[in-house]
């Protein structure tokens, strides 16, 4: 068993690699991800104890932790933090399992809610805060639609519905991507589940099918989906983007004072922000911690339940109207999209009109510049969601102990991962070169391609290959005909999800990039920060372009090469 | 401004000759008056390429620099590629990392548009190109830091030729004429339409750039005495000099926008929220930045610029070359051409850029003097006349003080 409670396929090719090679293999293979995340650990850890010669920090001292320990409001910001991170990922997850319990059984609405989330996924997060943010803002769309003949407004009023300072506008942001997110994970480890026959168990027994979902079904679907929860509660807790948009700002999350010491002009402030990532990093440790007694007291509850009998018939009823509420999010997201699709054609927009006073293509016509960046960014994403998904294939049969390396990206907030790591591609002269871009890129995608394929490849039925192995097949030939084929759904799962995480990277690409390769999102970024509407509406539909059209490509790829194959018609992105 | 008013009449009618034969052969005026220095330059110029880290928020701004790329290239063989920056620290971070990582050639950036904290950090950490080459450029000679002595006292920290002058910059706040025709004038009188107009006025969070430039204009207002500003911050009494400023936000906060408990991010989402509705009183570093917002259709037609009666906070921003960049002499001949006043005459158009000129008018041919007084004003820019007031740029060391002090007071949770 490994730590992540998965068991792994030891056949597949495998055995058809020599001993040594058993051994080089994972070196070759985990070298890179190795020296990126120790780059990165050094790159904060070194300057948060004073050391910088560039700076003129040649000791070890305690300064930068009493610089920072000093920030007005730390206390209250990490308790912010903490607060965001768990509060979004027990939503979350609380959230997508009342939709998943309330569609389950009725088969339309389960692929119909597969169809519905995964563009979701593809929203870059701060095109999800934008959009938010122009909804529900006093002057936003929903005060608009209803202003002056209902309000009687033709000047906003005072009331505060975004950039509040405990969080909830960026944990209603946050949900709504982390709530398709985790139904799409939850679904996809369902399939692994015969959910049926736990179901007939449940109601044969005198449970509701709802009871039955949550006491028998959901803990099966949570132990598989541990991993992308961790990876939404490293997310909140990390997130830049978002905060910056939808507060809280007094004072601001964790990340946001790193990230802000590290942009301050006074390049002393170094020092501090680099203890503030590792301070980040604890505070990231901690909340895995206080998840895990989460999970502990959760599973205690579920074993009494069961133990008791109860039949949890006022539970089962509350579960419809939670999933309405859950649904909230998600449809606040798609109509801040809306909201922006609206903008990157209005010409003029003022309170309280509902709808532009003008319309106008002129800020599309500018879209043309950016079809450069929009190819680096297809190159890009493409490119190294292959490489993930390949490097990953490799660690499930040959990781070994190296496995859960993967992960560290995700661990280590990126900004202080990324300036280390920024510190080793210039000094090997990389900064700026596709390599360096490409690499950098799938790091960020390996968890995420790595939470995908494991469970699958975990789940994979063993007995095909024994079949395969007794007809004389080769274990190449058993790899190449029978493993990729059976994960074929999952791989192109892991190449769009991976595509989507690559175009929404920012940091990332900007120290890798060096001025040199510029990406759709670099430039978006640039050009919202002048804060027009209109140019940010356009750059999110860009954004927003680049995974939609991988999720076409894949899911036609898809489609065309198991058009003869009923059993693989359920799997894909459908 | 008064530089622009001065008429050096003497020295006016040298520099016109001179300009003139500068003018009618640029690369043989450039060998007679400046040496073969400048030639040789522009000759290990020709076909390099620069890398030039600016600011790419506005389509403007990011146009007029492709225009730039463009003349570069036909007239010296330069090709100029825009890096677009979203944050300035991010370029000086870069810049950073190449000098631990022990690259002192082949950097990454050529040319920076920077000015301020940015350049006072970079000069301090020896991040920057070791020699005047600014006051070495060709086109130098069109201005006049007497005049104008912003253009080598970058907030008061001497430039020491280490950056050439690109524009102007001043505070300027705009408002609604048709919802707020009377704006007040002064630190005072803004004081007291805060008091009478709960929830609609505020300023970017420090420590954004404009947000502390606020704190700044009004500790300056209210200051008994401004001259320690002047100096570093180390060398004064830090609560003394600042307690006025303290005292006008202690009275303001409870009565600013969501009650000062949420601050807009920069001044572009401030602007948002006048567009909005949401406030009364926008303020932006750039006096034609209202124009712009009115033709993009970012702010109502019927916005105003002001400024307060005491003058605002004016500044000069620079381009700067990095101690590594990988093409030194192309980024000088950029530098040079985005001073000429050619190229200073289009970015002060309005319907161009709309950003003032660092030249003396004094100093340049009849014929550009007279480019520059027929250039349109936008609907919303005030006059030369009107903006001729300004208070000069703090020490840099203020800054950060002052921001930490904002921070300890009102920065967390009010």
């Amino acid at each position: 068993m490994q730590a992540d409670g998965l068991t792994y396929p030891a056949a597949g090719w495998g055995t058809a690699v020599p001993r040594a090679g058993r051994i080089l293999i994972p070196l070759v293979l985990v070298m890179p991800v190795l020296a990126g995340v120790l780059a990165g650990v050094l790159g904060a850890l070194l300057p948060a104890m004073g050391y910088f010669p560039a700076l003129g920090g040649d000791m070890l001292s305690w300064q930068p932790a009493r610089d920072f320990l000093a920030t007005p409001g730390l206390r209250r910001a990490v308790g912010l933090t903490l607060f965001i991170g768990i509060g979004t990922t027990l939503l979350a997850l609380v959230g997508a399992f009342s939709i998943l319990v309330t569609a389950i059984g009725t088969g339309w609405q389960v692929r119909w809610l597969r169809r519905v989330t995964s563009p979701m996924i593809a929203v870059p997060p701060s095109a999800v805060a934008i959009g938010i943010l122009f909804l529900l803002a006093p002057s936003g769309w929903v005060v608009r639609l209803v202003s002056p003949w209902l309000t009687g407004l033709t000047q906003p009023a005072g009331f505060v519905l975004a950039l509040d300072q405990n969080g909830m506008a960026l944990i209603f942001a946050l949900l709504a991507k982390e709530i398709p997110f985790i139904l799409l994970v939850s679904l996809a480890a369902l399939a692994t589940l015969p959910a049926r026959q736990i179901i007939a168990t449940g109601t044969g027994l005198g449970y509701g099918r709802r009871a039955a979902c949550l006491l028998l079904l959901l803990p099966a679907v949570y132990r598989r989906i541990r991993l992308p929860l961790v990876a939404v509660m490293i997310f909140s807790l990390s997130v830049v983007d978002m905060p910056r948009i939808l507060g809280p700002s007094l004072p601001p999350p964790l990340a946001v004072l790193a990230v802000e010491a590290f942009e301050n002009a006074n390049l002393a402030q170094r020092f501090p922000a680099a203890f503030a990532a590792c301070l980040q990093i604890a505070v990231t440790i901690l909340a895995l911690v206080i998840w895990r007694a989460g999970e502990a007291l959760a599973s205690m509850l579920v074993r009494l339940t069961r133990r008791r009998g109860m039949r949890l018939r006022q539970t089962s009823r509350l579960l419809t109207p939670m999933a309405v509420l859950a649904t909230l999010p998600v449809i606040a997201g798609f109509a801040g999209l809306v909201a922006a699709a609206i903008w990157s054609v209005a010409g003029s927009w003022f309170f309280p009109a509902p709808l532009p006073a003008a319309f106008t293509l002129r800020f599309w016509e500018r879209a043309a510049d950016l079809a450069p960046m929009m190819t680096n960014s297809i190159l890009i994403a493409a490119s190294a969601s292959a490489l993930a998904v390949t490097l990953t294939l490799f660690l499930i049969t040959h990781g070994g102990r190296w496995r859960q390396l993967v992960y560290a990206p995700l661990l280590v907030p990126q900004v202080s991962f990324v300036l280390g790591v920024q510190m080793v591609l210039t000094m090997l002269w990389l900064d700026g070169s596709w390599l360096a871009m490409i690499w950098i890129h799938m790091l960020f995608i390996l968890p995420f391609s790595w939470l995908i394929l494991a469970p699958a490849a975990a789940a994979l039925d063993q007995r095909y290959l024994a079949v395969a192995a007794s007809l004389g097949a080769t274990s190449w030939t058993r790899y190449w005909r029978i493993s990729l084929p059976l994960l074929a759904p999952a791989i192109t799962t892991a190449l769009f999800v991976g595509g989507s995480v690559s175009v929404a990277l920012y940091l990332p690409s900007l120290l890798a990039g060096g001025g040199r390769i510029s990406t759709i999102t670099l430039e978006a970024v640039a050009l919202a920060s002048g804060g027009s509407r209109q140019m940010a509406g356009v750059a999110a539909m860009l954004q927003l372009a680049v995974p939609l059209l991988m999720y076409v490509g894949l899911q036609s790829w898809y489609r065309w090469r198991y058009r003869g194959f009923a059993g693989m018609r359920a799997g894909g992105l459908h | 401004m008064k530089y622009l008013t001065l008429t050096h009449r003497l020295r006016g009618f040298a520099s016109t000759v001179l300009a003139a034969v500068a003018l009618t052969s640029p690369l043989c005026a450039h060998s007679t008056e400046f040496g073969p220095d400048f030639d040789t330059t522009i000759e290990a110029a020709r076909g390099q390429t620069v890398y030039f880290n600016a600011w790419g928020g506005d389509d403007k701004i990011n146009d007029y620099i492709a225009w730039a790329g463009t003349e570069l290239e036909t007239r010296y063989g330069i090709t100029l590629e825009h890096v677009k920056l979203a944050d300035t620290g991010n370029a000086v971070s870069r810049i950073l990392a190449e000098k631990a990582a022990g690259r002192t050639s082949g950097g990454s950036i050529d040319l920076l548009w920077v000015n301020g904290e940015n350049f006072a950090a970079m000069k301090t950490n020896a991040l920057l190109q070791d020699d005047a080459w600014a006051r070495k450029l060709p086109s130098w000679r069109f201005t006049d830091a007497e005049a104008l002595p912003a253009i080598e006292l970058d907030f008061a920290e001497p430039t020491d030729g280490r950056e050439s002058p690109w524009g102007r910059a001043q505070l300027v706040f705009t408002h609604d004429s048709l919802r707020l025709p009377l704006p007040p004038r002064s630190a005072g009188a803004l004081a007291e339409f805060i008091r009478a107009n709960p929830g609609r006025f505020t300023y970017p969070q420090p420590p954004d750039f404009v947000g502390l430039s606020f704190l700044k204009q009004i500790l300056l207002e209210t200051a008994t005495d401004t001259a320690p500003l002047y100096r570093p911050v180390g060398d004064a009494d830090f609560d003394a000099v600042t307690a006025p400023l303290w005292d006008w936000l202690t009275t303001a906060t409870s009565n600013l926008w969501r009650g000062g408990k949420a601050y807009p991010f920069n001044y572009p989402t401030l602007r948002q929220l006048l567009g909005d509705g949401e406030v009364d009183i926008g303020i932006a570093f750039n006096p034609a930045d209202a124009s712009a917002a009115i033709t993009r259709g970012e702010l109502p037609d019927s916005v105003r610029s002001y400024i307060h009666d005491d003058g605002t906070l004016a500044n000069v921003h620079f381009l700067a070359i990095p101690f590594n960049a990988n093409a030194p002499e192309a980024a000088r001949v950029v530098a040079d051409f985005m001073l000429s006043p050619e190229a200073q005459l289009r970015k002060a158009d309005p319907r161009i850029w709309g950003d003032p000129t660092v030249l003396a008018m004094h100093r340049l041919l009849p014929e550009d003097r007279a480019g520059f007084e027929a250039l349109p004003r936008g609907i919303a820019t005030l006059s030369e006349a009107e903006l001729a007031t300004t208070l000069a740029e703090p020490h840099p060391s203020w800054m950060k003080a002052i921001g930490d002090e904002w921070r300890r007071r009102f920065g967390s949770g009010g």
